[in-house]
């Protein structure tokens, strides 16, 4: 089931970003962080070293279902940009929601080079949603044991809620941050 | 030089070659000048990246037909965030030309499906439709903004009109006052104006009236807003209550109150907003055929102030005022009137896409109603065990 990420501690503190906050970074193609602006040190409370070369998921928090991370990496490796809407955990175990917009930086062959992720704030009315929608997803998932199952009994309640997945769940994110 | 630096004019160097993915990596710990210059020239690049990322994305949706996609434009500052603005806005101009053909489409789209009377099939059915109704939800309020941007443009032309004809009313009232051959010409313009006038407010107060009824459909909007949260959930209940759909059947009969709730909700909405429609639409007709006639006074108007011309040579400053004036608020009556038509098709359309959307709710309230009957048989079912 759940090993490693439901074992880590949470404080149910959140943390918030303003209105001008701009989370940066860079990843290398199997998404091992290679770039992390200051904001993102700031909020998520590791340091630069502690960051380049470790994979993203170190800020996975338990309630992020996986079907959200699967049907997004689905389109990033057909060179689609992304949308999500997120919760991670910081290093201390507190949590902070964010939009997150991923590009795919393709090479002058057109192979991918890595992926570039802005994250901005979100209004509190699309956390609220997210994070009653996610419950529900995780509750779903929740009832299977396989990873595999997870994600694919995740992702037939994510399109019942959102009809064909790209599109709607796409502007379902941009309602989130205008 | 430390290495700090040397990164930092690698960094330049490569941002002069025009790669702006590039960025002073790693920094390390410190507050001294270079690692200040280091994150302040980081800062710099994230905005021009995501700048760059962000026109690139909306222009290349835009180019496969994905008009819905528009600039992201919070925490971008400044230029940036004008220069994305108007890429917006460029994309919004491209998208009004093809929004008939994306209405087809989407109506094509919601064409529903024959539907069984299992009871795992039926709930994820209801999800469907739920997901139908969303789609088509957001269909009419793209429909309705569009309605309301050529709503304000019509209330700056009628105000335009009213000026203008209030001008030609002083113009001729100036003319039949003096001398007494051209007076007596201008008298039967006078008239003329006056009843014009008079058909231009009436239009003006009908578009008072409209503004007022638009307002109000943009309440209900935001209604429809709610009701496409509430309807998303809904749809994940219904998955859950398939999943073990084999194990209990009572978590069905809740699915199905929610289902028959919801459609309630939504036709009531619906009935408000197609009353609207309705009467918005009797409106715009009216006032547009009441601006045809203001078109046609000013047509008669503008002979006479020929007949007067000639009559004084062109001598009165006021005449070639007033033939000014007429030529003036006849452009704008017209294109009121054009407006004013534009505004009827669109709100036409918006009532379509509200029966469309009707027929869904009615659809989804079906179906609860088949859920209900199904998970009461199998309720009876579990209850009594033996009688088969
Ligand atoms: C550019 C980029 C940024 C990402 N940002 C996050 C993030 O902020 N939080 C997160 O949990 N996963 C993020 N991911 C996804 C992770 O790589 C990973 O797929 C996810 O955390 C799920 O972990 P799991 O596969 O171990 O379940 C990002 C991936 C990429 C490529």
């Amino acid at each position: 089931m759940d090993t490693g990420t439901a074992s880590l501690s949470l404080t149910g503190v959140e943390r918030v970003l303003g209105e001008g906050d701009i989370i940066v970074s860079k990843t290398c193609p199997k998404g091992r962080i290679t770039y992390a602006n200051d904001t993102f040190l700031n909020v998520s409370g590791y340091r630069e070293a502690e960051l380049l070369g470790t994979p993203h998921a170190v800020l996975r928090h338990p309630e992020m279902p996986r079907s959200v991370f699967a049907m997004r990496w689905q389109r990033l490796e057909q060179r689609q940009e992304v949308y999500a809407v997120v919760v991670n955990r910081a290093k201390n175990g507190d949590h902070y929601w964010v939009h997150a917009h991923v590009t795919p930086s393709l090479g002058a062959d057109g192979a991918i080079r890595g992926h570039h992720s802005f994250r901005r704030k979100l209004d509190r009315s699309a956390i609220d949603e997210a994070a009653e929608l996610y419950r529900r997803v995780r509750q779903i998932e929740a009832r299977q044991r396989a990873k595999a199952d997870q994600v694919r009994v995740g992702l037939e309640a994510l399109r019942a809620a959102f009809g064909d997945l790209g599109s709607s769940y796409d502007r379902w994110t941009w309602k989130a941050a205008p | 030089m430390s290495d700090l630096l040397a990164r930092i004019a690698e960094t330049i160097d490569a941002v002069t070659r025009g790669d702006f993915e590039a960025r002073v990596v790693p920094i390390g710990e410190g507050d001294d000048v270079e690692h200040r210059i280091a994150h302040g020239l980081n800062r710099i690049l994230d905005v021009v990246d995501a700048t760059l990322k962000e026109a690139r994305g909306v222009t290349s949706a835009a180019a496969r037909g994905e008009y819905a996609r528009r600039p992201i434009c919070r925490g971008i500052p400044g230029d940036a965030s004008r220069m994305l603005a108007s890429v917006g806005e460029t994309v919004q101009v491209l998208e009004r030309q093809a929004h008939d053909l994306g209405a087809q489409r989407q109506r094509q789209l919601e064409a529903s499906h024959a539907f069984h009377d299992q009871v795992g099939h039926l709930l994820a059915q209801v999800g469907q439709s739920a997901a139908r109704l969303v789609g088509a939800m957001e269909a009419v309020q793209a429909d309705l903004t569009g309605a309301a941007s050529t709503m304000g443009e019509l209330s700056s032309d009628v105000r335009h009109v009213d000026e203008n004809l209030a001008s030609v009313a002083t113009a001729t009232t100036q003319l039949h006052s003096t001398a007494s051959e051209i007076g007596e010409r201008a008298a039967g313009a006078e008239g003329l104006v006056r009843r014009s006038r008079q058909q231009g407010q009436s239009a003006l107060s009908q578009m008072h009236a409209l503004e007022g009824r638009f307002s109000e459909v943009t309440r209900s909007v935001g209604f429809i807003d709610g009701i496409a949260r509430e309807t998303r959930m809904l749809a994940l209940n219904a998955t859950i209550e398939a999943v073990h759909a084999g194990s209990a059947g009572r978590g069905f009969g809740v699915v199905a109150g929610e289902v028959k709730d919801l459609a309630r909700q939504t036709t009531a909405v619906m009935g408000t907003v197609s009353g609207h429609l309705d009467q918005m639409g009797q409106a715009t007709q009216q006032s547009a055929v009441q601006m045809d006639g203001v078109v046609g006074a000013l047509d008669i108007i503008s002979e006479a102030t020929a007949g007067v011309a000639s009559a004084v040579h062109a001598q009165l400053e006021a005449v070639g005022d007033l033939d000014r004036r007429t030529v003036a608020v006849r452009e704008a009556s017209e294109r009121m009137a054009g407006r004013t038509r534009a505004l009827h098709v669109a709100l036409v359309r918006s009532k379509h896409a509200m029966d469309d959307l009707a027929h869904v709710a009615r659809g989804l309230s079906d179906e609860a109603q088949v859920l209900d009957a199904s998970s009461q048989r199998f309720a009876r079912v579990l209850a009594l065990p033996g009688e088969t």
